[in-house]
């Protein structure tokens, strides 16, 4: 039996440093091009008339734009995104969020839906570390983000799981609010933390999540959505793009496998 | 109420004076006595107008007694001049003063003003209120000058802050007659004592038409403030003819211009509404004003749907061997024959040969809710209300029946009727005869034949003996032969007669219609060969039947009301969402990209200045340059000199050019409606302008200076919006460009 080996000097180098060529996945001091009729976006910087990526991740262009969407990353804000957040703090008419960016996001007390119209004390509300989902009204200039509630779909989120993720493998879709037929609901936030939950009573969405439906989860329950989790968890291992269909297709592959 | 009829007075001192001899008087509350405030006005109206023609027509034939030709008409300049010196005086006189000339041309208000430089309106102490401005810039000089003797000017040519010490100074009663174009007229607390208008014609953009009854009750409604005045006067300058009667009704008590919706579907409201989650563009236009008329119909036809549904979960199924074979497919070629046969009944029946083959004496078959299946002959015809033909025809019918010819009962039964070839009516008893009128549709069959028959004394002996005096009275000898002709045609041939052919007798030859004469003789002969009407219950079962379809009809039509697809706007959101797809603004699942989330920055020709800035347009430009590049898209006026430019702007405009070309065939080739083309809307006139002027030097064009300051301050804007775009694009240096640029631009004055 015979076997091919090369000794690593001899490999070629992969990379060519063409001019007209733009290579798709870069690495932070990668040259992207030398063409200087070129806008640059996102993630690039210029030395010496090239243009180089400062983050590690693939390429974009778009007419002549060439931004770097990087792999992993803190949260960037886009109006009208859904985003999952943890409150920090109780502010004098606002709340402080962690939407897992680079600054704090703020949701103003006017943005919120008051149940009943009534001004209650902020602290009763939504407390601190409680869990939220809003969307981004808008992006102020420093790149923070302000939150909004303004629809009976946001609100405080009573019991479930919340799950840590990388913002860039959430796929941008028209709805980020699934309920899967399996009996849970996941909510896929665009700043990459997840919710996993008991599909509960209709009512729970009327009020903005106002009236917590706080009686103990069924046990079944509990186990569809701690194996939900951990498909969740394996599907970001390996990198790949989180949407409902792929969450539901892993789901149901796991069901052959009773010990997760 | 006060109205005071100022005619007599107002046409006896003018009469001499000037050619300006239209006066009356608004009533001073508003007018819940519509009707009186009518007669009154079209009363006055008609007695200054006698005064003011007799008063004109004098004029006129002194002139020519003097010169031998046609008086003058129309605006020469130094009649202008006189008029309106002699409008003045005589206001002055009458303690008419202040007033608003409300003239419609920019032009005409600058000579108008010229004109009366040599009047001195204000007194002494008046004159010591006003001020001068600091700066000595000639437009601020000229109004100075003006101000001081107590004349004002008012249009979208002055600097801002001109306009706004005018309207000051207006206010404080200093300036005793303005200029002014009728955008004055929509200001808050602007009343003045008198209103003249230098004419009542204007230009809207397209073409020159008289003033809409809306406008003029919005310019005319300026005289008299409240607490000030008794009363207000209107005055009509009549500098050439004056104007016809009917023009000035139409034009003062005329119905105010309604409401339409100015709804448009722009890129930038598709691409921020596709953003969020929640919204649908189709929610948006559906409650947008211009579907008003459509939706509110909504509830309605949910009602209406709603027992539909209740009615269809209860029909039940025709259980008939005969009939379940064909009848569903029976009635639809029912259904199908009769609409076409309709329609092109129509055709024939507008066609000129056939009007002509309509006349006295022609005999044709008619099939109404009353008459099925009879012979008449036509007497004569006429237009009836709706426009459509009415033909008055004798048919032959049963003695003794009383059946009225319905004319207003409109379309007969909704279900569709089996078309049975039945033969034609024969009275069983006695022959009868009768007159009615049919309408087109009632029409089935235009036969060869005719008649010799007289109308005039037909029509003439049946209404002579509807009358109860003569009820008895022996039928009339034209009425008796036209009936037995009838009669004997019928018996001659039962099946029925022969009808024109339309493309021999007709001679119609358009290739549509001879196609679709041709498949409604096929539907004719298919119709014969089904088996369903050989059953015994045959008319039962077709009835049940029409009854079901209609039902399941009227559901979908509901359906289709109260959903998205009978949007008007719908079309048009398609197409605009397919030409956003192929630039790439948004993916093919209507997610918004990062060109589209640039494009929602900026306000206006979003498309073009995204464009631009993806392909790298601006980033290597000075920023003066930047500035003059963009002016394009916000200068508006066509008629200027042309700008001189140098080299880079000359390249920046044939790129502009270019990529509006583009878009424009993409917008056409989706088969958008763009008003105009696309490529003119962009104006370079003030290219170098705006170039210099973020250098600082003036006099380079003849726009006026107060369009240039308003272009400017949209051109900031704009700029503030590409600004955004480079943040969110996230490159610096076109960041930083536009920050310069903007503030290069924004100085001084503005």
């Amino acid at each position: 039996m015979s076997v091919d080996i090369r000794i690593a000097g001899a490999r070629e180098s992969t990379k060519q440093l063409d001019s007209e060529e733009i290579s798709s996945l870069v690495t932070p001091g990668d040259v992207i091009t030398t063409d200087t009729g070129f806008m640059r976006g996102h993630g690039t910087y210029m030395e010496d008339d090239q243009l180089k990526a400062s983050v590690a991740g693939v390429v974009e262009r778009v007419n002549k734009l060439i931004c770097v969407k990087p792999l992993k990353t803190r949260y960037n804000g886009e109006v009208g995104d859904v985003v999952i957040g943890r409150i920090l703090e109780v502010g004098q008419r606002r709340w402080k969020v962690d939407t897992h960016s680079k600054l704090d996001s703020v949701l103003m007390l006017s943005s919120v839906n008051l149940p009943g119209g009534e001004l209650i004390l902020l602290e009763l509300l939504l407390l601190l570390d409680n869990v939220t989902q809003a969307e981004v009204q808008s992006v102020f200039a420093d790149g923070s983000l302000s939150l909004h509630t303004r629809s009976l779909k946001y609100g405080k989120l009573g019991q479930g799981v919340v799950v840590h993720l990388s913002p860039s493998l959430i796929k941008r879709r028209k709805t980020h609010f699934h309920s899967l037929p399996c009996g849970a609901s996941i909510i896929l936030g665009n700043n990459g933390y997840i919710w996993i939950c008991p599909t509960g009573n209709e009512m729970e969405d009327k009020t903005g999540g106002y009236e917590q439906n706080l009686e103990p989860v069924q046990r079944a329950d509990r186990e569809v959505i701690s194996r939900l989790r951990n498909c969740v968890l394996a599907l970001a291992e390996h990198k790949m793009m989180l949407y409902d269909t792929s969450v539901l297709y892993t789901y149901e592959a796991s069901l052959k496998f009773p010990n997760i | 109420m006060t109205i005071c009829l100022t005619s007599d007075r107002w046409s006896s001192s003018l009469g001499q004076l000037t050619e300006s001899d239209k006066a009356h008087s608004l009533l001073n509350y508003a007018g819940h006595l519509q009707h009186n405030y009518e007669d009154i006005l079209s009363y006055s109206v008609y007695h200054s107008y006698s005064k003011a023609v007799d008063a004109k027509k004098e004029r006129a034939s002194k002139m020519s007694q003097n010169f031998g030709a046609k008086g003058v008409r129309g605006g020469h300049p130094n009649q202008d001049k006189n008029v309106w010196i002699s409008l003045i005086d005589m206001l002055k006189k009458k303690e008419k003063l202040p007033v608003v000339a409300f003239t419609f041309s920019k032009k005409k208000i600058d000579e108008n003003a010229e004109n009366l430089r040599s009047l001195d309106l204000t007194t002494q102490s008046e004159k010591t209120r006003l001020k001068g401005n600091d700066k000595k810039l000639p437009q601020v000089l000229k109004m100075e000058e003006f101000l001081k003797r107590g004349i004002g000017i008012h249009h979208s040519g002055i600097l801002p802050i001109l306009k706004e010490v005018v309207e000051l100074l207006f206010q404080k009663g200093l300036v005793k007659i303005l200029f002014a174009t009728e955008t004055f007229a929509m200001g808050v607390n602007m009343p003045a004592r008198t209103v003249v208008f230098d004419t009542i014609t204007k230009h809207d953009g397209t073409s020159r038409r008289e003033l809409h009854p809306g406008e003029y009750i919005q310019m005319a409604g300026r005289a008299g403030r409240r607490g000030l005045d008794t009363t207000g006067t209107v005055i009509i300058l009549c500098k050439g003819d004056v104007p016809e009667m009917s023009v000035l009704h139409k034009m003062m008590l005329g119905k105010p211009t309604s409401l339409e919706s100015q709804f448009r579907l722009t890129y930038s409201m598709i691409l921020n509404l596709l953003r969020v989650e929640q919204l649908r563009v189709e929610d948006m236009i559906k409650r947008s004003f211009s579907e008003f008329h459509s939706q509110k119909d909504v509830k309605k036809h949910k009602e209406a749907l709603d027992k539909i549904h209740a009615k269809l979960q209860c029909i039940k199924n025709i259980e008939c061997f005969l009939c379940s074979m064909d009848l569903e497919r029976y009635y639809e070629a029912c259904r199908d024959f009769r609409s076409l046969k309709f329609h092109l009944q129509g055709i024939v029946l507008s066609h000129p040969a056939a009007i002509k083959l309509l006349t006295a004496g022609r005999v044709v078959v008619i099939n109404n809710s009353n008459h099925r299946n009879v012979l008449g002959v036509v007497l004569n015809s006429n237009m009836g209300t709706n426009k459509e033909r009415i033909f008055n025809c004798l048919v032959i019918c049963e003695k003794n029946s009383s059946t009225k010819s319905d004319l207003t009962k409109g379309d007969s039964s909704e279900l569709v009727q089996p078309i049975v070839t039945t033969n034609l009516f024969q009275p069983e008893g006695p022959c009868w005869h009768e007159l009615i009128q049919v309408k087109a549709e009632d029409i089935t069959v235009v036969t060869v034949k005719t008649i010799r028959i007289d109308p005039d004394k037909i029509v003439n002996d049946i209404k002579k003996r509807q009358q109860p005096r003569f009820k008895d009275d022996p039928v009339g000898q034209s009425v008796s032969i036209a009936t037995q002709e009838l009669l004997r045609l019928t018996e001659v041939n039962q099946e029925g007669l022969p009808g024109l052919d339309p493309v021999k007798d007709l001679h119609i030859r358009d290739v549509e219609r001879v196609e679709q004469f041709r498949s409604l003789k096929m539907l004719e002969e298919s119709l014969t060969k089904y088996q369903c009407p050989n059953c015994p219950r045959f008319m039962e079962h077709f009835t049940q039947i029409s009854h079901n379809m209609k039902l399941k009809e009227d559901y979908k039509r509901l359906k289709f009301l109260l959903s998205d697809e009978s949007l008007t706007l719908l079309p048009e959101y398609q197409q605009r969402i397919q030409v956003l797809k192929e630039l790439n603004y948004i993916d093919d699942n209507n997610t918004v990209q990062l060109k589209g989330r640039v494009a929602c920055e900026i306000s206006n020709h979003e498309l073009m200045i995204t464009e631009l800035v993806f392909e790298n347009a601006l980033t290597d430009l000075h920023p003066t340059e930047i500035a003059a590049l963009l002016s394009c898209v916000v200068f508006e006026q066509k008629n200027c000199s042309e700008p001189k430019l140098i080299d880079t702007l000359v390249k920046g405009k044939e790129r502009i050019l270019e990529i509006a070309g583009r878009i424009s065939a993409l917008q056409r080739r989706f088969g958008m409606q763009v008003q105009g083309e696309y490529e003119e809307v962009f104006k370079f006139g003030l290219m170098e302008v705006v170039f210099e002027w973020a250098r600082e030097i003036t006099g380079l064009t003849d726009v006026q200076e107060g369009i240039i300051v308003r272009c400017i301050q949209r051109l900031h804007e704009t700029l503030r919006d590409v600004r955004n775009a480079a943040r969110i694009i996230g490159d610096p240096v076109l960041y930083r460009k536009m920050e310069e640029a903007s503030s290069m631009i924004k100085r001084d004055i503005l």
